[in-house]
C-alpha cells in the first residue's frame, strides 16, 4: 500500500511538475480566458491529467519494423511499453537514448522486464530500412525479443511525435534535430511517465513499472 | 624554507621577503661550510621566523581587510520543507505584500497569469501592454531565503504570444525561462529554491526578448534575508521602464511598438510603473511626517539604467543593487537595467517629494516623475520654507546719466492711477502684495497705512527714490527691513505708482505729479 | 530533400474522414480557392546548417484565404467525429472550438467569415485531408508569406517590412476580422499576416530552445544538434515571433488566435 502510494506520488510529481526544463513540458493544461477559474492544486490537476490520459493507440500509425513487416502502433497492447523516437544515423543523443532505456531495464526485476517492451520509432524512413534497423539492433546489443525498431512515413511520424510531444526537424543533409524523450505507456497505451532529456532521474519510471496498479 | 614557506603566504610580502633572502644567502654560504656562517644562518632563520611570526597579527588584519568575508551559512537544500504549502500574496504596484515574518523556510506557491492588455500610457495615448498579473510592473512577490517556491505561470487564452519567466532570484537554467515557456491558454509549473536573499527583477524571456520586456513584462521578487529587513512604516514598489512608440511623445491614439527606436535606445516614454502619471495626483505615494519609508525600486528596461533620486530627500540607506549590504547618506543611486535598489529614508517635513530619474530630460520630457506626498505638521527645525522673498538689491544707474529727468508729462490723477496700477503690480506687488497688504512683520502694508498718513508726500517720494532701512512702525506693527532705492524709475513712473498707491485700498492722498518727484529728486542731490 | 509528392493518409483512427483522392485536381490549374505559389527561395530565421541559409522551395498550391468558421462548421457537420463533444482527447485540448455556441452551431458571437480558431494540429490536418489536401510545410508557408503585393520577396522593400512589423506589433485584442479584407500578395494569397497564426505541418520543427538566449549551449543532450543557432536577421521580429509561437505548441493545443489553411502538391512534372 505504501509502495503504491509512493509510486503514485512519484508519478504525480513527474507528471505534474515537469522538472526537466525544456520546451517540451510534460503537462500543459489549457486555461479558459477571462473568467478563469483558479487552477486546481497541482496534485489534483496531475491526478486528473493522469486519469484521463487517452491512449496513443488511437493513432493508427503504420510502422515498418526491423523484420520488414508492417503493422500498427498498438502491436504491444497488453504490455507496458517504453516508446521513443530517433533516427539511425544519429551520433549523439540517440545512442544515449538506448543507454537510458537499458538503464531503466537494469533496475527492473526480471519478471517486470520480461513483460516490458521497448519501441523505438525512426523518423528517417528513407535511410532506416529494415536492414539498417536490424543491424543497429545487433550493434547496440538490444534484446531481440522485446525491443523493436521501426520507421514511419513522414506524415505518420509527425503525428506520433505530436502525440508524444517530441519536436524534430529534418535537415536537407539528412540529419535530424530532435528532442530526446522517453514515454512509458501502460498496457492500454496510455502515457504514464515522460522523461525529457537524458541523465534524468529514473525513479518515477521504475516505480510506475514495479508497483502494482491500483 | 619549510615553515617559513607556510607563513610566507600570509605575511605582507616585503618583510618576509627580506628575511627569506637573508636566509637564502646564508644558506648558500652554509653549503660552502663555515661555522660562524652557520650560527649566523641559524640566528637569521630564527630572526626571520620571529619576524614573520610577529607579522602574523598584522597579516591577519591585512587579510581580513583584503579578502571578502566568509559567506553566511547557506540555506539548507537537503530537504523540501514538509509543512503545508503557503500561498504567496501578490500585490499590484505600488503596494507591497507584508513581511513574511517567518522564522524558517517554507514551501510557497506562486501563481501568476500573463495578460496582454490595452490601456493608457499617457492622456489619450494607448498602448498594448504585455503584463504579469495585469499590471506594469508585474505583481510583487515576497518570499524568504530558503523557501522552496512552486511557480505556476498561466498564459491567458486571449494572449497572442507564448510567454515565460526568468526570475533573477532563481539559480537554474534560464532563471526558469525554459521550464515556464507557455502557449496562450496554457499553464506551466516549475519549482526553485530561493537560495539568495535580495531584491530581484523578473521578466519574460521569450524570443524576441527585448520586445517582450519593452511591452512591460517585468516585475520584482523580494527574497527576505532570514532575519527579515528592518521594519519601516511604509513600503512601496516602483519600477522604471522605457517605452518605444511609433508616434512622438504625447501623440494620441493607439501606439504601436517601434522596433527601430528600441534598437537605437531612443525611448519615447520613460515612466514609472508603466504609464505617465501613475504616481501623480491622487495616485501619488503617501506618507506622514515621521514615517520611515522604503521604496523597492527596479529598472525594468529594456535599455535604460536609472539615476534614481527623490527630490528633497536623502536616502539614509541604500541597499545597492538590491543586495545585502547598504550604503548610507545617498542622494542619487544608479540602478542598472534588469537591476534594483532598496532605499530607506525618513520623512520629516510635509510636502511633495518628486521621485525622478535624474537624467533630467527623461523626468521632464518623457514622464519619469512620480510624487511622494508627505502630510503632517511643519518642522521648521529641519526646513523653514521660504523666509524672505526680497528682490536682489539693485542700486541702479546714477540719475544724472539717465533720461529719467527728461521732460515729464502732465497727467490727471485718474490717468496716473490707471497707469500706476500695472507698474505697481510689476514692481512693488512682489513685496507689498497686490492688495497692498504687506507680509507679516517683514513687509509693511500700504493699504490704509498710517505711514502714508503721518508722512507727507515728499517723504513718501523720498522713500521710493532712496529706499528705507531700519526700525519703523506701521499700523502698530514693528518692522525692521530694507527697502531698496528705486531711483532708476523715471519721475513719471514714480508719480504714477505713488498716485495709485496713495489713492487705493483706503488711502486718499491725492495726486503725486512728476514735477513733485523731480523736485524731491533734485532736492536730494 | 523532403519528397512532396507522397500521398498523405487519413490521420484519424476511424475512417470517417473521406479519402478524397478521387477528387485530385488537374495538374495545370489550381483547385478552386487555391493558387499556385513558388517556386522560390527563402531565408530561414534560424538556418539549421550553413547549407540551409537559403532554401529552395518547389511550387505548390495554397488556399487563398484561411479556413473560416463557416468552412469548419461544414466539416464538422460532415464528420461528426470531429464535433467538440465527440472528439477524442488525444487530438485536441479543452479549448477546442470553445468559442462556438454549440457543437454544431456558431452562435451570434462568432463571425462565419473570420478564420476558424481554437483548432488543434490534428483537427486542422483532418480538415485538409477531407479535402484531399494537407497543411503547408514551414518552408511553403514562409515562402508565401515573404511576398509583398508586388514582389515574391518583400524583404527588399522597407515599407513592406515596416508594415509587416506593424501587424505583429499591433494589439490583437479584438475579435478577428473577416478573411479577404486585405490585398492579396504577389501570389494572390491573402491574410498571411495580421489576422491569425496558422498551423503548419512541421510546427514541431521549430526547435528553438524555449529560452532562446542560450544559443545552443548544452543543448546536445536534449536536442540532438544545436537548435539554438543564431538568427540570421535579429531585426526580423516578425519571424522571431512566428518561430517562438510555433515552438510553444503541442499537436493537441488550441488557442484563440491560431487557425490554418490548406496546401496541396502540384501534380505536374517538376
Amino acid at each position: 500500500m505504501k509502495r503504491s502510494l509512493l509510486g503514485c506520488l512519484a508519478l504525480l510529481t513527474l507528471i505534474g511538475c515537469g522538472a526537466p526544463s525544456t520546451s517540451d513540458q510534460g503537462r500543459k493544461s489549457p486555461v479558459p480566458a477571462e473568467s478563469a477559474v483558479p487552477a486546481p492544486a497541482p496534485a489534483v490537476a496531475a491526478a486528473r491529467n493522469a486519469a484521463v490520459q487517452p491512449s496513443i493507440y488511437e493513432l493508427s500509425t503504420r510502422l515498418r519494423d526491423d523484420t520488414g513487416s508492417v503493422g500498427s502502433l498498438d502491436r504491444f497492447r497488453g504490455h507496458p511499453v517504453l516508446i521513443t523516437m530517433f533516427y539511425g544515423s544519429c551520433a549523439t543523443a540517440c545512442p544515449l537514448l538506448t543507454t537510458e532505456l537499458k538503464r531503466i531495464e537494469r533496475q527492473l526485476p526480471q519478471k517486470v522486464r520480461d513483460d516490458l517492451r521497448v519501441l523505438m520509432v525512426s523518423f528517417d524512413e528513407d535511410r532506416d530500412t529494415p536492414e539498417v534497423l536490424a543491424r543497429l539492433k545487433r550493434e547496440r546489443g538490444m534484446d531481440g525479443a522485446r525491443w523493436t525498431l521501426a520507421s514511419a512515413s513522414d506524415d505518420e511520424a509527425r503525428a506520433l511525435s505530436g502525440v508524444l510531444g517530441i519536436k524534430y526537424r529534418k535537415l536537407d543533409n539528412g540529419e535530424f534535430f530532435h528532442s530526446s524523450v522517453i514515454v512509458l505507456l501502460d498496457p492500454q497505451g496510455r502515457p504514464l511517465v515522460r522523461l525529457s532529456g537524458v541523465g534524468e532521474d529514473l525513479d518515477g519510471v521504475v516505480a510506475a513499472l514495479t508497483t502494482p496498479s491500483s | 624554507m619549510g615553515s617559513l614557506g607556510a607563513s610566507a603566504t600570509v605575511v605582507p610580502r616585503a618583510r618576509c621577503a627580506l628575511a627569506c633572502r637573508l636566509l637564502l644567502s646564508l644558506r648558500m654560504k652554509q653549503l660552502c661550510g663555515s661555522g660562524t656562517i652557520l650560527r649566523t644562518g641559524v640566528l637569521a632563520m630564527l630572526v626571520a621566523t620571529v619576524a614573520c611570526q610577529d607579522n602574523r597579527a598584522e597579516a591577519e588584519a591585512f587579510r581580513s581587510r583584503m579578502t571578502p568575508p566568509a559567506p553566511k551559512a547557506a540555506p539548507d537544500v537537503t530537504s523540501i520543507p514538509s509543512d503545508e504549502a503557503l500561498h504567496a500574496t501578490l500585490t499590484a504596484p505600488p503596494n507591497v505584500p507584508p513581511p513574511t515574518q517567518r522564522t524558517k523556510p517554507a514551501r510557497v506557491v506562486v501563481k501568476l497569469t500573463v495578460k496582454e492588455i490595452e490601456r493608457e500610457m499617457s492622456d489619450g495615448v494607448r498602448y498594448v501592454y504585455w503584463t504579469f498579473g495585469g499590471t506594469v510592473p508585474g505583481s510583487f512577490i515576497r518570499v524568504r531565503q530558503g523557501d522552496m517556491v512552486e511557480f505556476h505561470l498561466q498564459n491567458d487564452a486571449s494572449s497572442t504570444m507564448p510567454h515565460n519567466i526568468d526570475l533573477h532570484a532563481v539559480t537554474g537554467p534560464g532563471g526558469g525561462a525554459e521550464a515556464s515557456f507557455t502557449a496562450p491558454g496554457h499553464a506551466s509549473k516549475f519549482s526553485f529554491r530561493a537560495l539568495n536573499a535580495g531584491l530581484f527583477v523578473y521578466h519574460c524571456a521569450t524570443a524576441p526578448v527585448p520586445l517582450h520586456v519593452a511591452n512591460g513584462m517585468y516585475g520584482m521578487i523580494l527574497v527576505e534575508p532570514p532575519e527579515g529587513l528592518p521594519p519601516v512604516d511604509r513600503e512601496y514598489y516602483v519600477m522604471e521602464g522605457d517605452f518605444y512608440t511609433k508616434g512622438k511623445y504625447h501623440a494620441k491614439g493607439l501606439q504601436a511598438f517601434d522596433m527601430q527606436k528600441g534598437i537605437e535606445a531612443r525611448p519615447t516614454y520613460v515612466v514609472f510603473n508603466g504609464a505617465e502619471g501613475s504616481l501623480l495626483g491622487d495616485k501619488a505615494l503617501k506618507a506622514y511626517v515621521g514615517d520611515s519609508v522604503r521604496i523597492y525600486f527596479g529598472a525594468g528596461g529594456p535599455n535604460l539604467t536609472s539615476s534614481f533620486h527623490v527630490i528633497g530627500e536623502i536616502f539614509d540607506r541604500v541597499y545597492t543593487e538590491g543586495g545585502s549590504n547598504y550604503q548610507e547618506n545617498v542622494q542619487t543611486t544608479m540602478v542598472p537595467a534588469g537591476g534594483s535598489a532598496i532605499v530607506d529614508f525618513k520623512v520629516q517635513v510635509p510636502g511633495s517629494y518628486p521621485l525622478v530619474d535624474h537624467s533630467l530630460f527623461r523626468a521632464f520630457n518623457q514622464g519619469a516623475v512620480g510624487i511622494l506626498k508627505v502630510e503632517g505638521p511643519p518642522n521648521k527645525l529641519v526646513f523653514s520654507g521660504k523666509e524672505e522673498d526680497s528682490l536682489a538689491v539693485q542700486e541702479a544707474t546714477k540719475p544724472e546719466d539717465s533720461l529719467k529727468d527728461a521732460a515729464f508729462s502732465n497727467l490727471t490723477l485718474e490717468e496716473r492711477i490707471a497707469a500706476g496700477k500695472p507698474l505697481f503690480m510689476s514692481t512693488c506687488a512682489s513685496c507689498h502684495q497686490a492688495a497692498g497688504t504687506g507680509i507679516g512683520s517683514t513687509i509693511p502694508p500700504l493699504a490704509a497705512s498710517d505711514f502714508l498718513v503721518r508722512n507727507d508726500k515728499d517723504r513718501v517720494i523720498e522713500v521710493v527714490l532712496n529706499g528705507l532701512s531700519g526700525p519703523i512702525k506701521v499700523n502698530g506693527t514693528a518692522f525692521n527691513s530694507s527697502m531698496p532705492a528705486w531711483n532708476s524709475l523715471s519721475n513719471d513712473d514714480v508719480a504714477n505708482i505713488l498716485s495709485y498707491v496713495m489713492n487705493s485700498w483706503g488711502n486718499n492722498k491725492g495726486l503725486v505729479s512728476a514735477a513733485d518727484v523731480a523736485r524731491v529728486r533734485q532736492g536730494a542731490l | 530533400m523532403i519528397s512532396l509528392t507522397r500521398v498523405f493518409r487519413v490521420l484519424a483512427a476511424v475512417s470517417l474522414v473521406a479519402a478524397g483522392a478521387s477528387a485530385a485536381p488537374s495538374a495545370t490549374a489550381p483547385p478552386p480557392g487555391m493558387k499556385s505559389v513558388g517556386p522560390g527561395v527563402y531565408r530561414p530565421l534560424y538556418a539549421a546548417s550553413p547549407a540551409e541559409r537559403e532554401v529552395p522551395v518547389r511550387a505548390f498550391y495554397l488556399d487563398v484565404k484561411p479556413v473560416t468558421n463557416a468552412d469548419y462548421l461544414s466539416f464538422v457537420q460532415a464528420h461528426p467525429k470531429w464535433r467538440r463533444d465527440r472528439v477524442t482527447g488525444l487530438f485536441v485540448d479543452e479549448g477546442y472550438l470553445s468559442h462556438w455556441q454549440a457543437a454544431e452551431s456558431l452562435g451570434p458571437e462568432v463571425r462565419p467569415a473570420s478564420p476558424v480558431t481554437h483548432v488543434s494540429w490534428f483537427s486542422a490536418k483532418a480538415y485538409c485531408a477531407a479535402r484531399a489536401a494537407r497543411l503547408p510545410t514551414e518552408r511553403e508557408w514562409e515562402l508565401a508569406a515573404l511576398a509583398s503585393e508586388t514582389s515574391p520577396d518583400g524583404s527588399r522593400n522597407p515599407e513592406w517590412v515596416a508594415r509587416i512589423l506593424a501587424f505583429y506589433a499591433t494589439p490583437a485584442n479584438r475579435p478577428l476580422a473577416d478573411v479577404g479584407k486585405t490585398k492579396p500578395n504577389f501570389w494572390g494569397i491573402e491574410d498571411l499576416h495580421g489576422l491569425a497564426w496558422e498551423w503548419i505541418h512541421d510546427y514541431g520543427a521549430s526547435l528553438v530552445a524555449s529560452d532562446s538566449r542560450e544559443k545552443g549551449e548544452g543543448q546536445n543532450l536534449r536536442f540532438c544538434g544545436a537548435s539554438g543557432a543564431d538568427a540570421q536577421d535579429p531585426a526580423d521580429y516578425a519571424s522571431f515571433m512566428r518561430v517562438a509561437f510555433r515552438s510553444s505548441l503541442e499537436a493537441s493545443y488550441t488557442t484563440a488566435r491560431l487557425g490554418f489553411r490548406c496546401a496541396k502538391d502540384v501534380r505536374s512534372a517538376p
